[in-house]
């Protein structure tokens, strides 16, 4: 039975189109929901090139609505649609026509506000007046009492101006409704870097390190592990969702820092000690978790590439000196390393998430890319589904690609020890010589657009 | 390599629970029967109180191997039924709580019962790493 679907109408923040909609979905599914929308537009939501922040979406019900809210960083906010036009006068022909009863009733007795929010400009309060007059004909004026502080209701004029044009221009859209819930874009700036007690090269800006716990999925009850813990920022915005957090990283100076600070400094920072599980010095090539029993709820990471913060594995190098350790010292020994070529780390990651995640289980990574990107780039594997792939461009020579993977199939060595390179994926994959692919400049048409061969 | 003079030593101090100890083994190579779980030796630990969540410890508990529950308790003199019990009220959930989160090996070392290879803990830190020989 198909429950009772109503419009609404989402405002995404301007950054990061193409992550808007797998973190809406995400939350979706996080919450036991449904949502229906139009691909089309859900395609123009995600181009790069900004067309719109808006996206029409049918959902079940406001408690839904609330909690995709309560957690999302793309979601400016979400409103009711009551109605959509390319002019005023059709917008409130439109309203008057469908919403006469709800602008008469809802009203009686409760305070409200209409804001003016314009996507492509700003308005001063003057111009939003000059905007809200447009609507002076809405049976709305006539109920209730209009208040800026304290309301019940809060309407949004929506405008959808386009990119690129003056204020004279004419409107694309203007959508209307009374808002449902804003989202939780203030936490990015709880977790801002400068305020940061220990930051390394690598730390991640906090607006993706939450969309990526978004699309992990953390959550209260929930085990989330970084085997490339690094600085700690994915433990610290799963920790931020209420999830148990475990780090591991190959390298002792990043997990325990230096002068006092580290990775527990972090977690120290923001109080989340109650849901910092361990870290471990781990070779992710050698991972020694057991895996009779699955036992993550999402993996969560950032793999080295080979750039700049170099890719490293435990391994003998081809060395004439090399002498056995004396016994006594053998605690001592930072073990010798070798290079970990990156379609080597994924393969790595990939089959340890197949066999460690329980069922439904995420798996979030980011993967670098350049321009020559292809979509069998991308690695696979038979018991993870891909569910979010989203670009974020760095340089005109690369980028990276937030990648969600979900786990539909239970691990079985008898089937999955040894998977044929179709099975694998990244076949002939670009990052497969990263360095010489971001520093080496082949000579190319200046004009063309760089990374032109990206789709969301 | 540990500070000499370190004004925050608290900050240092991770441990190692008891949680993590039960999803680890010896990957040594060649090691491949009786590699788990992994005995503990401990030097140092501590009890640090931690906030109890109840539905975590529901969660977590389907993914524990008892058995390892019961020996790491042992070396750490506290006890645990030798049993997950047939009902997991409250305070058995506290109980498990107190001994995979609260019970923190500051230093010591994990050994593998097949091949007593050893992997040090230090400042809480397990170092699993094997040396170039070992892979």
């Amino acid at each position: 039975p198909h429950r009772k679907m109503k419009e609404y109408i989402c405002h995404f923040a301007q950054s990061h189109p193409s992550f808007r909609l797998p973190e809406l979905l995400s939350l979706v599914e996080l919450y036991g929901g449904e949502a229906e929308y139009d691909e089309e537009e859900a395609l123009a939501l995600a181009s790069k090139d900004d067309e719109t922040p808006f996206l029409r979406v049918r959902f079940p019900s406001e408690t839904l609505i609330k909690n995709i809210c309560s957690r999302s960083m793309t979601i400016y906010g979400i409103y009711e649609l009551w109605g959509v036009s390319d002019t005023y006068e059709g917008l409130v022909k439109q309203m008057i026509c469908d919403k006469e009863e709800e602008m008469r009733t809802m009203l009686i007795g409760k305070k409200w506000k209409m804001a003016v929010e314009a996507f492509g400009r700003s308005y001063s309060r003057q111009e939003q007046l000059d905007v809200m007059s447009k609507l002076k004909d809405l049976p709305l004026w006539e109920q209730g009492s209009v208040s800026m502080k304290e309301y019940d209701y809060l309407f949004g004029v929506l405008e959808d101006i386009g990119v690129r044009k003056s204020a004279t221009d004419p409107i694309k859209r203007v959508y209307f409704g009374p808002l449902i819930s804003y989202g939780h874009r203030e936490a990015i700036y709880r977790y801002n870097l400068r305020s940061r007690q220990f930051l390394g090269t690598t730390s991640m800006d906090p607006e993706l390190s939450l969309i990526a716990a978004n699309m992990a999925q953390a959550r209260p009850g929930s085990l989330i592990y970084d085997p490339f813990v690094g600085t700690g920022s994915f433990l610290v915005s799963c920790a931020h969702f209420g999830a148990m957090t475990m780090g591991a990283d190959l390298d002792i100076r990043t997990t325990q820092g230096t002068g006092g600070a580290s990775v527990l400094g972090n977690m120290r920072q923001y109080e989340f000690m109650d849901q910092f599980v361990d870290i471990l010095l781990i070779d992710a090539s050698r991972p020694p978790w057991r895996m009779a029993r699955p036992f993550l709820d999402s993996i969560i990471c950032d793999p080295p590439y080979g750039i700049r913060a170099g890719a490293r594995k435990i391994g003998k190098r081809e060395k004439p000196k090399w002498r056995p350790i004396p016994a006594d010292l053998n605690a001592a020994h930072f073990p010798q390393c070798v290079q970990y070529d990156v379609p080597d780390v994924m393969r790595d990651l990939l089959t340890f998430a197949a066999k460690s995640l329980v069922m439904g289980g995420r798996l979030v990574y980011w993967l670098p890319t350049t321009p020559e990107y292809k979509d069998s780039d991308l690695p696979l594997h038979p018991c993870l589904r891909l569910v979010g792939n989203s670009l974020q461009t760095l340089t005109l020579r690369w980028g990276r690609r937030l990648i969600t993977m979900v786990k539909v199939l239970e691990y079985d060595d008898k089937i999955h020890n040894s998977l044929a390179p179709e099975d694998e994926g990244q076949l002939t994959a670009a990052h497969g010589s990263l360095r010489s692919a971001v520093y080496w400049r082949p000579r190319r048409d200046p004009t063309s657009s760089p990374l032109a061969s990206d789709t969301p | 390599r540990k500070t000499t003079t370190d004004p925050y030593p608290d900050l240092w101090i991770s441990h190692m629970k008891l949680l993590t100890h039960n999803l680890l083994m010896c990957n040594n190579k060649g090691c491949n029967m009786n590699n788990y779980p992994l005995h503990i030796r401990p030097v140092q630990v501590e009890r640090k109180e931690k906030q109890f969540n109840e539905a975590f410890m529901r969660h977590m508990l389907g993914k524990l191997e008892w058995s390892a529950i019961v020996s790491a308790s042992k070396a750490l003199n506290f006890v645990v039924p030798e049993e997950i019990p047939a009902e997991q009220d409250e305070p058995f959930l506290r109980t498990l709580h107190q001994v995979i989160n609260e019970l923190d090996v500051v230093s010591g070392a994990l050994v593998c019962s097949n091949c007593n290879r050893e992997y040090p803990i230090e400042n809480g830190i397990p170092n699993m790493l094997l040396s170039e020989e070992e892979v």
